[in-house]
Order: C-alpha cells, then sequence, then structure tokens
C-alpha cells in the first residue's frame, strides 16, 4: 500500500467535515495546484440502500460533494489565515458523468485549481476514476468568505431590526417619526421620539419666524439630550424656505427631510452644513432623481400616508411596498417606507424588503407627547373607517383628512372657504388655487377647533383606540418588529 | 502612382500596403521581402523573447534597406524588454496588438518612432487618434488569429468618419478587388495578413502555406469565444480538441492563448498546430512572391 500524505484524521483538521458528510477518506498527493485524494465506499453506506434501490451504485451528486471537498483541501492550503474562512459552493458546471460508482470502489479524486480570483473565488476542474477509469469530470467554483463578515451580515440583517445610518451618526431604532405640520410635531414629540434612540422630525411648515424653529430645535435637543437624531422636515415650496432651512441647520440638526419638490438649494445648503437630506418620493423615477440629486436617503411614501399625497391627478395610488421593490433596485442610497406602517410586523415586512427603516407619523398623534391640543388627538381616537376621506388639497394635491365640518365644506365646495385676499399671506405662493386657506385650517385643528380645522391622518387611523407614551408606543413597535425578524432569522439558518 | 497617398508618405513607403505582423510566422525573410517590394514588411513578435527579437531586427536590416516595422503584443509581460531592444535598433514603426498601448506610446514618440496601433472598432480609433498615433489600423473580424466582431466593410467607414489620421483597413484585404474596395471605404491603405504567408518568402513549412491553398472558406473558424479573445484559424486536430472542450462549458483559463500565437511555425505535421488565418484563405489559390502579390494588388492604380 502506498503512503498517504494525510489520513482521515488529518483531512478533518484541514476541512470542518465529518461523517456522515466526510467524503474524502485520505490524500495521496498535493503538488502545487494539483490533488489527489481517495475515497472508499463500502456496500454498507446508507447511500446504496436507497440510491437506487434495485441497482446501488454512488450518487453523482456525491461524487461531485468528494471531489469539491477534495478541491477544498487544496484550496486551504493556497489562501492565508484559512481557519478564518469559510469555503462556500459558487458553481457547479458541466459535471459529466461517464461511468456508475459501484459498491467496494475505491474512488480516486484529481483535482486542479485554475485560477483563484482575487482571493474570492476560486476556479476548479476535478474527476473521479476508478482504477484509472474515469467516471466523473467537474467543474466548480468556490467562494472565499471571510466569517466575521459573513456573521456580521447574518445578525445584521436577519435577527432584529438594524440600526439607521443618517449621514454619519448611527440612530439605534431605525424609525422616523414623521413631521407633521402645520406646529403638530414640535419639540415635545420630536424630543421624546429622539430621546428613545429614534428620529424625531419638526415639522417646518407653516413657520414664518426663523426664531421659532431655532427655538423648537434647542428644546427638542434639551429633551432629546443626546440619544436618537433630531432632524426637521421643510416643503419645497414654502415661503422664507431658505432662511427657515439655514436657521435649523444652524442649530446643528442631524436631518432634513425635504417633501413636496425637492430643489438644487436644499442640497447646496445642507451640504455647507455636512447634514444628509432625505427626499420623499412615490416613484423610483422619482427617488432615481432624488439620488442623483445629491440626496443620502429617500422615504418611499405610498397610498396610505396622511396628509399630501405625492400622487397628482392621473397618477395611480400605488402602495409602499410595491414602490420599494422597485427602488431598491434602482437605488443606491438607504429607502426609508412610509405611509400606512403601522404595526412593529408592517416595520419587519418593510426591512424585509429592503427598506433600511421605516417612517411613521400618524401613530405618534397618539401620543401623550404630540404637541397637538387635545381634541386633534381624540379625532384619531374617535376615527371611523368611513371618516377617512381624500380631498383636494388647494396647494394641487390630494390628501387624507378625518372628516370635520370643515371638510364637509370642502367636500361642498362651500364658497365661504374660499381665500380671504386680504388676510392671505401668500405663503406658498402662486401653485395655492385658494379654495380654501389649508394653513389657516390646519393651525385652526392643531389648537383645538375642530369646527373650522382640517385633520390630516393616514388611511390606518381608525384603528387607533389609545393614547400611549412616546417610549410605550416605539418599545411595543420595535419589540413586534424584533419578535418576527428573529423568528424567522432562526427558521433561516 | 501613391506619391500623396498620406499613409506612403508618413512611412516613407511605394506602396499603400502593410504586411501584418504574425508572431511565429512573419520573420526577417518576410519582412524584408514586402519591404522590399515597396511595402511594409512587419516582424510579429508575438511571446517571442528579447534576444529572438534583437536577432530578427538585425537581419531584417542585412535583408532591405527599406522601413520596416515590428508588431507588439501588448499581453506579452515582456513587452517593457521588447521595446528597449526596438529603440536600440530605431526601428521606425510599431504596431500594437492585443491590448491597450498608451503606456508605451511615450517611449516610442521621445525615440522618434511611429506608432500604429491595431484596433476592432470606431470607437478605438478615435481614441488612439486622440492620443498621439500615427496612423490606426482598423482591423474587422475576417482576418485571422484573434479577432474583434466588427467587420472591415463595416468599421472602415465609420472609422472613417471620426478618425483624421492615415486610416488602414485590415480583415479580408488580399487581392486587387479587396484593396480598391478598401480605399473605396475610405482607407489611406490595406494591412494584409493571409495573403502574405503563402509566398515564397515566408519562413513557414510549405504544408501551412498548403493548408491556406487548399482552405475553402468553410475550413476557415473560429474557436474560443468564451475566452473572450475569439481566434479564426484553419480546421484541424487543434480546432477539433477546442471544440470538444468548448462542449463541455469550460473555464476562460482552461485556453491558454499563448498557445496561439507561438514561436515559429517550422513543423511538418501542421494538424497539431494552429494555423491562424483569415476567411480570405478560401480564395488564395497559388503561393507567388511577395513583389507579385504587390504588384497585382496594385495594378488597377497604375
Amino acid at each position: 500500500m502506498k503512503v498517504m500524505l494525510l489520513n482521515k484524521e488529518q483531512v478533518k483538521e484541514i476541512i470542518p467535515y465529518d461523517d456522515p458528510f466526510l467524503w474524502v477518506d485520505e490524500v495521496e498527493n498535493i503538488n502545487g495546484d494539483f490533488i489527489t485524494a481517495y475515497k472508499n465506499t463500502n456496500e454498507s453506506d446508507s447511500y446504496f440502500k436507497g440510491h437506487f434501490v434495485d441497482f446501488p451504485i454512488m450518487p453523482g451528486v456525491l461524487v461531485v460533494e468528494g471531489i469539491a471537498q477534495t478541491g477544498t483541501i487544496l484550496l486551504r492550503q493556497r489562501i492565508k489565515d484559512h481557519k478564518t474562512k469559510h469555503l462556500l459552493a459558487y458553481q457547479v458546471r458541466s459535471a459529466l458523468f461517464y461511468e456508475p460508482i459501484f459498491p467496494g470502489d475505491r474512488i480516486k479524486y484529481k483535482v486542479r485549481i485554475l485560477k483563484i480570483y482575487d482571493d474570492r473565488i476560486a476556479n476548479f476542474i476535478g474527476e473521479a476514476y476508478v482504477n484509472d477509469n474515469r467516471k466523473c469530470e467537474v467543474r466548480f467554483s468556490v467562494a472565499i468568505v471571510d466569517k466575521e463578515e459573513l456573521n456580521q451580515k447574518k445578525q445584521s440583517i436577519l435577527s432584529k431590526l438594524p440600526p439607521l445610518k443618517i449621514g454619519n451618526k448611527i440612530v439605534p431604532i431605525p424609525i422616523i417619526q414623521g413631521g407633521m405640520a402645520v406646529r403638530v410635531s414640535l419639540h415635545n414629540l420630536a424630543g421624546n421620539v429622539a430621546k428613545e434612540g429614534a428620529v424625531g422630525i419638526i415639522a417646518l411648515s407653516g413657520m414664518m419666524d426663523t426664531n421659532e424653529v431655532k427655538e423648537e430645535i434647542r428644546k427638542a435637543k434639551k429633551i432629546a439630550n443626546g440619544n436618537g437624531a433630531i432632524g426637521i422636515n421643510i416643503m419645497g415650496v414654502a415661503g422664507r424656505f431658505k432662511d427657515l432651512l439655514r436657521a435649523a441647520l444652524e442649530e446643528k440638526i442631524d436631518l432634513v427631510i425635504q417633501g413636496a419638490g425637492f430643489r438644487k438649494d436644499t442640497f447646496e445648503l445642507a451640504e455647507e452644513f455636512n447634514v444628509p437630506v432625505f427626499a420623499i418620493a412615490s416613484s423610483a423615477k422619482v427617488a432615481k432623481k432624488a439620488e442623483e440629486a445629491g440626496a443620502k436617503g429617500v422615504i418611499i411614501e405610498g397610498k396610505d400616508a396622511g396628509g399630501h399625497l405625492g400622487f397628482p391627478h392621473g397618477h395611480e395610488f400605488r402602495s409602499t411596498i410595491d414602490i420599494l421593490k422597485e427602488v431598491v433596485e434602482e437605488v443606491r442610497i438607504p429607502t426609508i417606507a412610509a405611509g400606512g406602517v403601522f404595526t412593529g410586523e408592517d416595520i419587519a415586512q418593510m426591512i424585509k424588503v429592503g427598506a433600511k427603516g421605516v417612517q411613521m407619523a400618524t401613530r405618534f398623534v397618539a401620543t401623550e407627547e404630540c404637541d397637538a391640543h387635545d381634541n386633534f388627538k381624540n379625532a384619531y381616537i374617535n376615527a371611523k373607517k368611513e371618516d377617512i376621506v381624500i380631498i383636494p388639497s388647494p396647494v394641487g394635491l390630494p390628501g387624507r383628512v378625518i372628516k370635520t365640518p370643515f371638510i364637509e365644506k370642502v367636500i361642498k365646495k362651500d364658497p365661504s372657504i374660499r381665500v380671504n385676499p386680504i388676510k392671505c399671506k401668500g405663503c406658498i405662493g402662486p401653485i395655492c388655487d385658494k379654495s380654501y386657506c389649508i394653513l389657516e385650517a390646519l393651525e385652526n385643528a392643531r389648537k383645538g377647533d375642530l369646527e373650522n380645522g382640517l385633520v390630516f391622518a393616514g388611511a390606518n387611523v381608525w384603528r387607533i383606540n389609545k393614547i400611549l407614551k412616546v417610549k410605550e408606543l416605539i418599545s411595543e413597535l420595535v419589540k413586534e418588529a424584533n419578535n418576527i425578524l428573529s423568528k424567522e432569522a432562526k427558521s433561516y439558518v | 502612382m501613391f506619391e500623396n497617398n498620406r499613409l506612403t508618405k508618413l512611412l516613407n513607403i511605394k506602396y499603400p500596403i502593410i504586411q501584418g505582423g504574425m508572431a511565429g510566422v512573419s520573420d526577417s525573410s518576410l519582412a524584408s521581402a514586402v519591404s522590399n517590394a515597396g511595402g511594409l514588411g512587419v516582424i510579429g513578435s508575438g511571446f517571442a523573447s528579447t534576444s529572438w527579437l534583437e536577432e530578427e531586427i538585425l537581419k531584417t536590416k542585412e535583408l532591405t534597406d527599406k522601413p520596416f516595422g515590428v508588431n507588439l503584443l501588448m499581453q506579452n509581460p515582456n513587452v517593457p524588454e521588447l521595446l528597449k531592444v526596438i529603440i536600440k535598433h530605431k526601428v521606425p514603426v510599431v504596431f500594437t496588438g492585443g491590448g491597450n498601448p498608451l503606456p508605451i506610446m511615450p517611449y516610442l514618440k521621445q525615440a522618434k518612432i511611429k506608432v500604429i496601433p491595431v484596433v476592432p472598432s470606431s470607437r478605438l480609433a478615435q481614441k488612439m487618434s486622440q492620443n498621439g498615433a500615427d496612423a490606426v489600423v482598423v482591423e474587422g473580424g475576417e482576418g485571422g488569429g484573434h479577432i474583434g466582431e466588427g467587420s472591415t466593410f463595416c468599421l472602415v467607414p465609420q472609422a472613417r468618419k471620426i478618425v483624421d489620421i492615415p486610416l488602414i483597413a485590415a480583415g479580408g484585404i488580399f487581392d486587387s478587388a479587396t484593396f480598391r474596395a478598401a480605399m473605396t471605404l475610405g482607407a489611406d491603405g490595406v494591412q494584409v495578413g493571409t495573403r502574405f504567408i503563402a509566398t515564397t518568402e515566408c519562413g513557414v513549412h510549405e504544408n501551412y502555406k498548403k493548408a491556406i491553398v487548399n482552405a475553402t472558406d468553410e475550413d476557415v473558424v473560429v474557436v474560443a469565444r468564451f475566452t473572450g479573445h475569439p481566434i479564426r484559424l484553419i480546421k484541424n486536430k487543434v480546432v477539433e480538441t477546442v471544440r470538444k472542450m468548448e462542449s463541455k462549458n469550460p473555464f476562460p483559463e482552461e485556453l491558454n492563448s499563448e498557445r496561439f500565437a507561438g514561436g515559429k511555425i517550422t513543423q511538418e505535421n501542421v494538424d497539431n498546430i494552429p494555423l491562424l488565418c483569415g476567411i480570405c484563405a478560401g480564395a488564395i489559390n497559388d503561393i507567388k512572391s511577395c513583389q507579385e502579390i504587390i504588384e497585382d494588388m496594385v495594378k488597377d492604380y497604375e
């Protein structure tokens, strides 16, 4: 008997295989890029019993496996720190089986490394012989994967909600509290959301005074106490747009969310302060445009959102998840899912499709900390499914609202609510059709005057039945999402 | 006849006919014969060694006082050393193929050696022109050896539109009609390979020449597309072996392209060596001298 280079025990020390799935018994020789090894089959081997019942031969896949295992013994000699790597099947091509292998045959494997690409992929050609008769020839590739890298990937993607990256900042909870105008999400809501490790957003729309902007941000930051992140939401059409944005940037916010059309100067100004801009988009096309314009993230808002919807007349109302699936294929920047996200299960679903986080607004209105009047919050608690309607907004987009006496007038096109030109501040310029003053109606509502107020809300608002603390809401959402993700991770691994 | 031709003026030759550099085929004997006949002979260096090239350059200089060139295969890792020999012996013109010549261009320019890259597309022709090439060979897939995707018939007029430097058509040119056609398409001159193998002066074994004479157009085939570097050659055992391998969906690295641009082809048994040549081999039915071939090609211009 020829002296072998490695016996079975020594083979096991090199490659991480063992019975019943080790298909190499001994290595005869290793010479540069070439290895020869053996596998002894035995009539009593389990696979012969089932393959085939009436004609026991070695399954072709096992021959290929044996050749590939032999190849990895060779490859492990060639790569640095091979114990820190997994060698995984990457490709099998042109496996040819010339003759069957019978019980008791001693199989000789001959395997050659053809090329190793960048220490990532190795291409092989291998053969199996019995007594100098060629039984099988196969070409295959093996991926060389860093164990550490793979573990990190597996954990962050699968078992729980991943942290959200906003520019250079890492926020532990990937939930952005959507900015709600006018003055529904101010320092108290945004600050408390950030305090819990998520992203609190102050809505600037409707504000005219830079001092108010600065004051709100300062107060929010004080509540957050260094946790999470504080950002602002601003509409591209807002009056005094640049002054308000500059004021916010001067207060060192972490994020700018740009809705209702993105403008070049937003990106330029934010860049000056090194603050990332996330743009709101309702299609892959617009998302792509936002990326090209310089957005560092994109918020995908689908048809179930509250307030103004990004589907102008003639555009199909599409669900967040449908748009999201297209967007993640199109853009490289992080995507945030928004519109109708209500439960932890919804969050988990969006993350699985490829979102890096979610934006939620409606649920944050029904919190103790929300800056709106209790009447406004109660409208959310009391809303039934049939109370939720979509109306035309004077800015030219549809808007989702809860029915109030004021909304009845809007639907009836009551002339008494038309904008009084004397009182009009021209807040958004000529794009307003003046059918009613939405700024005044929103301001009335948030102050508690529902008679004359307009209450924006998302499609799922009817499901809300109590007011929670921000802390309770966030921990409930995170717990539910993590539960689902970890369960699926377990079933995946 | 071609006194006002831009290419003959550039290279100081009588006829705008370049003999294509062919590794293992075009050495000093063929190159000097073509130059002596009024064209430009070119030594094909392929994967040859520095000493071989130096010897061939010296021999060529002994055999002719006319200008000649050397073809450099850019895939050869030895290019820097070959370059030194070329500069040392002041070879008048260098053709490049099989890769990007821009990195070596400054050295050749400084030595006042003319650079003529061989390219497979009009875009690359334009790029070479913009980067200081003295002329450019646009080669269609009709040619032999390593080939591109386009055809001479389509590439030449397209390159002409966007390239101002002298344009040399290659691929499928072997007689007076194809020469005239290339000039009509806008070329300033032609590069001819296969026709110059079947010559009395070419140093390959008679059996290689006979294979070209005997071949029909259907005998000339393309293999090794899977490597990304397809090769045109005459059907024989080599082709059979490669085709058998191709049926198994091989990895690109299983075929070594050096095998197809090896040393001088002088062995008698030509069944086991790659007989590179263009489709025009089907129309070549005799072995002639370089002088006869060139005179026949330009006869319509007398």
